[in-house]
């Protein structure tokens, strides 16, 4: 798996406070978490932010079961926190809003998930686009859910909420069931995808 | 007046869509739809509808254009990158095509070309601000335009779907994005322009869409293969076991049409999937 950690700038205008709880893994073993986190904070450093806690997320605990037990065990911090960053895939930053009722930024893109390895289980919600942009829509990954991809709201295809192309829920009539995108912040036009990042990638 | 002038002026204008022909014969396809000269005020020239291979919407507006119809050239995401879509709205206005509508496409495998890769590079709401873009003088690279377009943009949007809000939404966003007047999908009941127009006001130019139903098979095909369509059950109970499909069908879109305009609710009629001969049949007996 390799992600790298989205420029400051963007980050800048995502956080909502000072403080910062923070999510990290090790890339589903590929990386270690003493030099990932030493990138983690160097950047974090960068960002003038107070960080309440850290949280190392291991493939093991990469599950919801894990994962409910976990956000029990560190509770106090997160609620001390104004954000939570997530240095994961963008597996994870889907998930937790689910338990977490603050808002849940990843700080990385997602460049390649190699297939044949074994990966934690929330790196199947991430397609590895190279551009993460989840936290326009309400921390849903279109580019896995929506068949066309879609930034700026529904297609219009979609009956009683089935999308047009298979049979299931259409992520954005879930986003708005669910109140995960509230109408301001749906009003926002988010610009075409930058292709060139996972062009790139070999 | 052209379109743009007479929406504006606030008259009811009625719009209808046709399709490019299958196949390098454009005669039947531009004499066809001249029985609609100058008693309609804009035809729709559809974008691959269905992911049918045939002539594209370009052409298609403009030989329209040469014989004196004003086209709504449509494009849509699914086919052409944001390169190509760029480069056909230059090429549009470059030939005289002003009217623009807007919209993301239908899937690939929910029409006929299933084995091609679906594009959408954008949508409907990206495609409106590139060529807002244009309009400003300079392309989505930042690239400097010798001379700038001046479109008059319209987007889609679908009163049937559920939630309604969702829709409304929608509308607010493509008007930011650009959209000066909508084209909706096929609307049977007029209630639910009343809840739109409570949600979006009164300014906003609307023109809703009706069809003339000429078979059974039609409606069938309408139900189960096109996306977004919904047909009231009432409606269909109107053409249960009966065979004049037709007559009924024009019955049925006068009715509507002359609902249409005397609610004041909606800006125009819009005919989709409708035969031109069966609209002039039916705007005969409206006495439009
Ligand atoms: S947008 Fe989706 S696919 Fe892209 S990095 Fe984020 S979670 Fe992964
Ligand atoms: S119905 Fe929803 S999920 Fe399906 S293509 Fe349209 S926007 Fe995407």
């Amino acid at each position: 798996m390799r992600i790298e950690i989205k420029k400051i700038e963007e980050i800048k205008n995502l956080i909502s406070g000072k403080k910062i709880f923070i999510f990290s893994c090790d890339n589903c073993g590929f990386e270690s978490f003493e030099k990932k986190n030493k990138e983690v904070f160097f950047y974090l450093a960068e960002l003038k932010t107070e960080i309440v806690g850290i949280y190392n997320l291991t493939m093991d605990k990469c599950n919801v079961g894990s994962l409910k037990k976990i956000i029990d065990e560190i509770e106090d911090d997160i609620n001390r926190a104004d954000n939570i960053l997530t240095f994961t895939c963008g597996g994870l930053p889907q998930i937790l809003p689910n338990y977490i009722k603050k808002p849940v930024i990843p700080a990385t893109n997602t460049l390649k998930i190699e297939p044949g390895r074994s990966l934690g289980s929330f790196a199947r919600l991430c397609s590895a686009c190279g551009e993460c942009w989840i936290y326009y829509t309400g921390n849903l990954c279109m580019e896995k859910l929506c068949p066309k991809k879609m930034r700026n709201g529904p297609c219009g295809g979609a009956e009683d909420g089935i999308c047009e192309v298979y049979e299931r829920l259409c992520p954005w009539v879930i986003l708005f069931r669910t109140n995960r995108i509230s109408e301001e912040d749906f009003l926002k036009i988010i610009p075409p995808k930058d292709f060139s990042k996972i062009l790139l990638q070999e | 007046m052209n379109f743009e002038e007479k929406l504006k002026s606030g008259r009811f204008v009625i719009t209808a869509e046709v399709s490019p022909p299958r196949g390098v014969d454009v005669s039947s396809f531009v004499s066809r739809t001249l029985i609609l000269k100058d008693r309609i005020d804009a035809v729709n020239v559809t974008d691959f509808q269905n992911v049918g291979v045939r002539i594209t919407s370009l052409v298609g507006s403009y030989l329209l254009l040469k014989d004196g119809i004003e086209p709504i050239f449509q494009i849509t995401a699914r086919d052409r990158n944001r390169v190509a879509i760029s480069g056909e709205l230059l090429s549009a206005y470059a030939l005289g095509i002003r009217n623009v509508l807007v919209l993301t496409g239908d899937y690939t495998t929910t029409g006929i070309a299933k084995s091609a890769k679906p594009v959408f590079d954008l949508d409907a709401v990206n495609i409106l601000k590139i060529a807002k873009g244009l309009e400003s003088g300079e392309d989505f690279t930042g690239k400097k335009l010798n001379k700038s377009p001046n479109f008059f943009l319209g987007a889609v949007f679908n009163p049937n779907l559920t939630p309604l809000d969702i829709e409304i939404l929608k509308i607010k966003k493509k008007i930011l994005a650009g959209a000066e007047f909508f084209q909706t999908q096929l609307v049977f009941d007029l209630s639910i322009m009343e809840r739109v127009r409570e949600k979006v006001g009164g300014e906003i130019k609307i023109i809703a869409g009706v069809t003339i139903f000429k078979s059974v098979e039609m409606i069938e095909y309408m139900i189960n293969n096109v996306p977004g369509i919904k047909i009231p059950k009432y409606i269909l109970e109107k053409f249960e076991g009966k065979d004049n499909i037709r007559s009924i069908g024009i019955e049925l879109c006068v009715d509507l049409c002359s609902k249409m305009k005397e609610s004041k609710l909606v800006d125009g009629v819009h005919f989709l999937a409708s035969r031109p001969s069966d609209i002039i049949e039916v705007m005969n007996i409206l006495r439009w």
